[in-house]
């Protein structure tokens, strides 16, 4: 058993760190504040009395019951129904379910029906839902910050258009349009005023990636990749499962390569260099540091490696000896390989494209005859935009939902030319940075409020429905162009007639009438044109000796180095003003509310730093996070951060560093070469979640290797058959007569992505709590994603498991409970109930998994009692309660609570079953966690039923439960890890 | 000053208001005597009005006051007849001449049998309306408190009051025992009130409120033999029973426009609320906490329960009321009893051991507790 660690601090001596301090300080008896005095005694006396009689005075409530007047068939009270949409922020595209419970919607699912997902949603989807019911969401239209009907908004754009000065622009800034309907719409108003431009704006460039393509293929594309079809994935600083380009998709491919179920014996290798630790370099199988300075001269290196073998002469590099180790095994794997770079710097994506044709993997596991429509903005043509508005070449301007000012400063480049434009619109949904120097600000519907289209790739197309009236007095987009441009109709009849027009034909609607099919793709939310052809595109090469010859050694400086990335949760920031998504921990740190610098172990022993210590990089102060396993002299800071006009939860929180960001060679670059960081001597508490729950010392997680799992396949987990030998109890056994529920998660498939914690916070009325209160351990997360290091602290490996409440047999908590509020059910689950529940938490202080959450405080508006409430992200508001489920009880101060199997999902799923009179269906009941997992990690089902996949999957060798030793015979089952490597580290 | 004093401050019967009622029955009696009649030209006599409606005032040889079938509160039995506020809401929007011409011309069986009787001078009708405008505008007081448990409750403290003072001080009765007797169960009554109110809290079984239309179960479930699951079908798939949409209100009201007792009072304010966007704001009977999940299609679909057994015989009630106390004890105690319809519903195969015991005859049936409806977070999730 290797010897894992959780956090830095196991490494070193146990010394009392600074927040140790504090809280015992905190904790100690001798403060002032703790005496009680006989004053506080006669205070609360009197309170209670008070309270006493307050409660015998008050009168219960009058609850009307108003029925709808007419009331559609479909509408039942109490009834949820499931519109299919899909999801877009300009970033990744879902296809997804909404859940409308009573006119609300109150959950997002991922659609099943798509390939390319699987039903599999990312965090960012599941919690976009809160920014529907976003308070600070721009309610209403205002020229020059004084509110003004649409009428006028109307009367006044048109007249500005139609009297408009034909030597200037008008100029339209979007995201990367999918909407086919909306680019006929966009053609269709530049015919009828054609000083109109078009800029696309993405607020993470990619640009990259498009001019390496144009130069190697002479178009300017994205490919479609294809995970799935790759033996060995090689990564360079591309967090592909994080959050490069369509993560999602990616890691239901990567895990579903890498299953060991169901016969699959060989699995894809994953190698990563990369400066930082991003969530895909935890998950490879090898991963290598690497200076993100020297990324090109790594690539450079495998370039010529790879030509060498291949036998075409280039420039030659003395590659670093990893990279010539990693060329063999690529050129081995020519065809059913992936190489992936996620810096946007045109040499470097030029060299990817370039070794991936060398190894005969374009067409095969990069799909460049189809390339995804995401993300088609330009860097050089916004470079030129500006530069235009600033010679007054531009007469107004419309930001349709985009932020530029925030997302590309460009050292107030943006602020300048933004500022020279007379008439500035803002188009948008959400409060943003942007739109504080615009006359106009015209609220947009969240997208759950509106129709549209997308097609991600030709042949794809999806719709997006609203499942809910709009909330604010917003108007989409697009109708906004057709009032201006005078088009008769809505947007929906302009999409459903660029359907009947453009996709609907008799083929794809299987002979069926336009009317039928469009209510099909409706009921769907995608159709998949087979048909259509793949793009024609060629290879014509482009000379890659001169990027050979300027990087062909190591940047040998010593130069500290700061590369600027999104994490999981917040990505790009623009859904940063969402209290999920900040409450998320990031998905290797385990910090959440803030952003930091991660600093290597080494150097940031060099400097005397320790976590929590404000540096100053560059002017920027922020707390340093030492972060194993990043390249030494690198630092590294997430984006997203510091907004400034975004609404209460994210504004002022963390800091910005897209100043930080420049163009250089066309592209804007996330890398800074140099920088300077200095201590403070200022310190800085971060909410980390990282060693809360530390379970040290014990087999928690097991891991094997590909080569020994095939020799065994219980190697790694030969404690198993050792504790099932010691099988012995004093409880007695429960009887389960009907059903006993189960839940087997795959460590070899979880890639640790977090999406599950959101949707189990969605689906069960999680409360969000706060920085504070997660600095006091206060979290309140069912679900949490325990991560361990192993190894080298330089170069660690990483390993993840999800922990939830594991519904023991043998529950520890259920004995200690003095009022019965926990006990167990006849079908094996781990019952709380929180009304029984009085708070002494013993339950808690009993279990072993510690995954039973108190509520400090009244998160959610549930409690009577003012003073009992802590609400740092609004929570409590009535617009934002609407979000809750109504199945689920909103916890009140003073109980326990825990994952419950998803109950309410269990109950629903029975009932239709006994309704239908018929037995379930095995996979017809699924927890929030497993419908969104995109890694197919999570099942459930019934353990009694022996043709289930949870009983077939108990008989996998992997499979232990977490401290089985303890004999609390969980009811959650683990399946251990499986490296595709060799016993030792061959790259490094 | 009168106005607001005179009327109880607070709803309801809960035995800590009671100084605001004696303040308020004290005030009511001495300013009361001090109200006259007067007459300030043009502006009607609220007073004199509400004599006259009251019965307080002559309105006629024979005639029965408006108050008698213009009832103030509806709730107690079933009256026809539009109440008091109904009644004030129309005439507010009339003039004085079309006012008379409803009044003292009626048209209808019903009006125009009690109407004939009623004298009224052109003056007289016009301080009626002006109380009827009044009362229009300020609505109808909230019902009267009963205060029979809060009288108990202060006669005991009274009682208790004298026992103590004679035990210390004045020590008329020489029987010690007498006063302890008297304190102890002046102490445990009234504990008992107090506990009794405390559980009540929570529960609210009898409750009837008045609802905005008076829709009478007894005529549609009983007399007109309507199937409950006609109106309430959510009750047969879903969680809620669901309360019928005015649109299937009109499948039938379409066509019968005349209510056997209130004419087309009723029946048309469905009418108006379908035909012009109005919401009918009915007052929910059943209340559930937060914390319990009720699902009526488990129960009715399922369970194949008849909706009387929890809402009793909603066929005789004019004005539906809670049967039940719908207290957890009430619910665990039905599913320790209830059968389960194991053999036909194949959802039941699961349970094989069970089936396998009820073949051999070790169990001669399946109750709803037996497979887990009693577990808590069948309820509570």
């Amino acid at each position: 058993m290797k010897e894992y660690w959780r956090s830095l601090e196991d490494l070193l001596p146990a010394e009392e760190t600074e927040q140790e301090k504090k809280t015992s300080m905190l904790l100690s008896d001798d403060t002032e504040s703790s005496k009680n005095s006989r004053r506080d005694f006669l205070k609360y006396f009197g309170f209670s009395i008070a309270s006493a009689a307050v409660l015998a005075g008050c009168e219960r409530p009058v609850k009307k019951a108003i029925p709808l007047l007419i009331q559609p068939e479909e509408v039942k009270p109490g009834t949820a129904n499931y519109y299919a949409s899909t999801f877009y922020d300009g970033a990744e595209m879902i296809p997804i379910l909404v859940k409308v419970r009573d006119g609300r919607p109150i959950k997002i699912e991922g659609n099943d029906l798509c390939k390319m997902t699987g039903g599999a949603a990312s965090a960012r989807v599941q919690a976009s839902l809160l920014n529907l019911y976003d308070e600070s969401r721009p309610a209403a239209p205002s020229l020059d910050g004084k509110s003004i009907a649409w009428d006028e908004v109307d009367s006044k754009l048109k007249e500005t258009l139609e009297n408009w000065d034909a030597n200037k622009e008008f100029v339209i800034l979007t995201p990367s349009i999918l909407s086919p309907s909306t680019q006929k719409l966009f053609s269709d108003f530049k015919a009828k005023y054609p000083f109109v431009v078009f800029e696309t704006f993405d607020a993470f460039s990619y640009s990259a990636i498009r001019e390496a393509y144009k130069a190697s293929f002479g178009k300017a594309i994205i490919p479609l990749y294809r995970f799935d079809q790759a033996k060995l994935v090689v990564g360079f600083n591309a967090d592909f499962l994080g959050t490069w380009l369509q993560p999602t998709a990616f890691s239901r491919q990567y895990a579903a390569a890498r299953k060991l179920t169901e016969g699959q014996k060989d699995m894809l290798r994953h190698v990563q260099f990369e400066s930082i630790m991003t969530l895909t370099g935890s998950n490879a199988d090898e991963r290598v540091p690497m200076p993100a300075a020297d990324e090109a001269y790594y690539l450079a290196g495998l370039y010529a490696e790879l030509a060498k073998k291949s036998g075409i002469s280039s420039t030659s590099v003395n590659a670093p000896e990893s990279i010539a180790k990693i060329a063999n095994e690529l050129f081995q794997a020519k065809g059913k390989s992936l190489v992936v770079s996620g810096t946007n710097d045109v040499a470097i994506q030029t060299l990817v494209v370039e070794i991936n044709k060398l190894l005969q993997n374009t067409s095969k596991t990069i799909l460049v005859d189809k390339p995804i429509n995401l993300y088609q903005g330009n860097d050089k043509a916004y470079a030129e935009l500006l530069t235009r508005m600033e010679d007054n070449k531009v007469g107004a301007v419309l930001f349709w939902e985009t932020n530029p000012l925030y997302h590309a400063p460009l050292n107030g480049k943006t602020e300048e030319a933004i500022k020279n434009v007379p008439v500035r619109i803002a188009v948008q949904s959400q409060a943003t940075e942007t739109a504080k120097l615009c006359n106009y600000i015209l609220p947009a519907p969240h997208f759950l409020e509106r129709w549209d289209d997308k097609a991600l790739v030709a042949g794809a197309y999806s719709l997006t429905q609203p499942a809910i009236r709009p909330i604010f007095k917003t108007r989409t987009p697009q109708e906004n162009l057709m009032a201006w441009a005078g088009f008769e109709g809505s947007y929906y009849d302009l999409i459903k007639l660029y359907w009947k027009e453009n996709i609907y034909n008799s083929s794809l609607a299987k002979g069926r009438h336009f009317e039928t099919f469009w209510k099909v793709s409706l009921r769907d939310g995608l159709v998949i044109d087979e048909k259509v052809a793949p793009q024609a595109i060629n290879y014509t090469g482009t000379n890659v000796n001169q990027i050979l010859k300027k990087n062909n050694a190591a940047i040998s400086s010593n130069d500290l180095e700061l590369v600027l990335y999104q994490n999981v949760p917040i990505g790009d920031g623009t859904l940063a003003n969402n209290p999920w998504l900040q409450e998320l921990p990031e998905a290797v740190s385990r910090v959440c509310w803030d952003n930091y610098v991660s600093v290597a172990p080494a150097f940031a022993a060099l400097r005397g730093w320790t976590q929590g210590d404000v540096i100053a990089v560059n002017g920027i102060e922020l707390p340093v996070l030492v972060q194993p396993g990043q390249a030494r002299n690198t630092l590294a800071i997430a984006v997203g951060y510091g907004r400034k006009n975004a609404g209460r939860v994210a504004t002022d929180l963390g800091k910005n560093v897209y100043p930080f960001v420049q163009i250089i060679n066309g592209a804007r670059s996330y890398t800074l070469p140099k920088v300077e960081a200095v201590a403070t001597g200022k310190t800085y508490e971060l909410a980390a979640t990282q060693s809360h729950h530390s379970m040290e010392g014990r087999a928690l997680v097991r891991e094997t290797t590909i080569a020994e799992y095939l020799k065994n396949p219980a190697s790694g987990n030969e404690m198993h058959a050792k504790v099932e030998k010691l099988h012995t109890t004093l409880y007695h056994e429960h009887e389960y007569k009907g059903h006993h529920w189960g839940m087997v998660i795959d460590l070899n498939s979880c890639t640790g992505c977090n999406a599950c914690v959101v949707a189990c916070s969605a689906e069960n009325n999680v409360p969000v709590v706060g920085r504070n209160e997660v600095r006091r351990s206060h979290e309140m997360h069912w679900l949490r994603l325990d991560r361990y290091y192993s190894g080298d602290s330089d170069n660690p490996e990483v390993v993840r498991q999800p922990v939830m409440c594991q519904h023991c047999d043998n529950a520890p908590c259920e004995n200690v409970c003095p009022v019965a509020a926990t006990n167990h059910s006849s079908e094996g689950i781990n019952q709380m109930a929180y009304n029984r529940c009085i708070g002494t938490r013993y339950c808690n202080n009993n279990c072993p998994y510690k995954v039973r959450r108190f509520n400090w405080y009244d998160y959610t508006g549930a409690d009577s009692i003012p003073n009992n409430r802590v609400d740092v992200a609004g929570m409590t508001l009535d617009l934002k309660r609407m979000v809750l489920n109504p199945d689920v009880t909103v916890r009140a101060k003073g109980v326990i609570e825990k994952c419950s199997f998803c109950v309410q999902r269990i109950q629903d799923r029975k009932l239709n079953a006994k309704k239908d009179g018929r037995q379930l269906r095995d996979g017809e009941i699924k927890t929030a966690c497993q419908q969104t997992c995109p890694a197919d990690a999570i099942t459930f089902g019934d353990m009694n039923d022996p043709n289930s996949k949870v009983s077939k999957l108990l008989k996998d060798a992997r499979q232990y439960g977490l401290l089985e030793e303890l004999h609390t015979l969980p009811s959650v089952v683990y399946l251990s890890k499986v490296r595709n490597k060799d016993k030792n580290k061959t790259l490094s | 000053m009168v106005k607001t004093l005179s009327r109880p401050l607070l709803p309801g019967n809960r035995f800590l208001k009671f100084f605001l009622v004696f303040l308020a029955m004290s005030h009511f009696v001495s300013f009361t005597t001090n109200v006259r009649a007067e007459n300030k030209g043009p502006a009607p006599d609220v007073k004199v009005g509400e004599r006259l409606f009251n019965g307080l005032l002559p309105t006629g040889d024979g005639s029965k006051s408006c108050v008698s079938c213009h009832t103030m509160y509806t709730g107690d039995t079933m009256n026809w007849n539009p109440s008091a506020l109904e009644m004030a809401k129309v005439a507010a929007e009339m003039d004085l001449a079309t006012f008379k011409e409803h009044l003292l011309t009626p048209t209808g069986a019903m009006r125009e049998k009690v109407h004939v009787k009623y004298q009224l001078s052109d003056e007289q009708l016009f301080h009626l309306q002006g109380y009827l405008k009044n009362l229009a505008i300020e609505g109808i007081d909230d019902k009267p408190l009963s205060i029979n448990k809060l009288l108990i409750f202060l006669l005991l403290g009274g009682l208790m009051t004298i026992a103590l003072v004679d035990l210390f001080f004045t020590k008329k009765i020489s029987y010690k025992a007498i006063h302890v007797l008297i304190i102890v169960f002046g102490i445990g009554f009234q504990l008992k009130i107090v506990a009794h109110d405390l559980i009540d809290l929570g529960r609210s079984q009898d409750y009837m409120p008045d609802q905005p239309i008076k829709f009478s179960h007894k005529i549609h479930a009983g007399d007109n033999k309507i199937d409950c699951l006609y109106c309430h079908s959510n009750a047969d798939e879903g969680k809620s029973a669901g309360i019928p949409s005015a649109g299937l209100c009109m499948n039938c009201h379409q066509v019968v426009r005349n209510g056997s007792n209130s004419g087309q009072f009723e029946i048309g304010k469905v009418v108006d609320a379908y035909e012009n966007n109005k919401d009918i704001e009915w007052v929910r009977i059943h209340n559930l906490p937060d914390h319990v999940y009720f699902n009526h299609a488990q129960h009715v679909n399922v369970g194949n329960r008849e909706c009387q057994e929890c809402h009793g015989d909603v066929e005789n009630m004019h004005i539906v009321k809670q049967e039940n106390d719908l207290s957890m004890s009430w619910c665990l105690d039905c599913h320790k009893e209830t059968m389960v319809d194991f053999k036909d519903n194949d959802y039941y195969k699961t349970f094989e051991a069970l089936h396998k015991d009820l073949a051999e005859g070790v169990l001669d049936s399946i109750r709803a507790a037996d497979i887990g409806a009693n577990d808590c977070m069948k309820c509570h999730h």
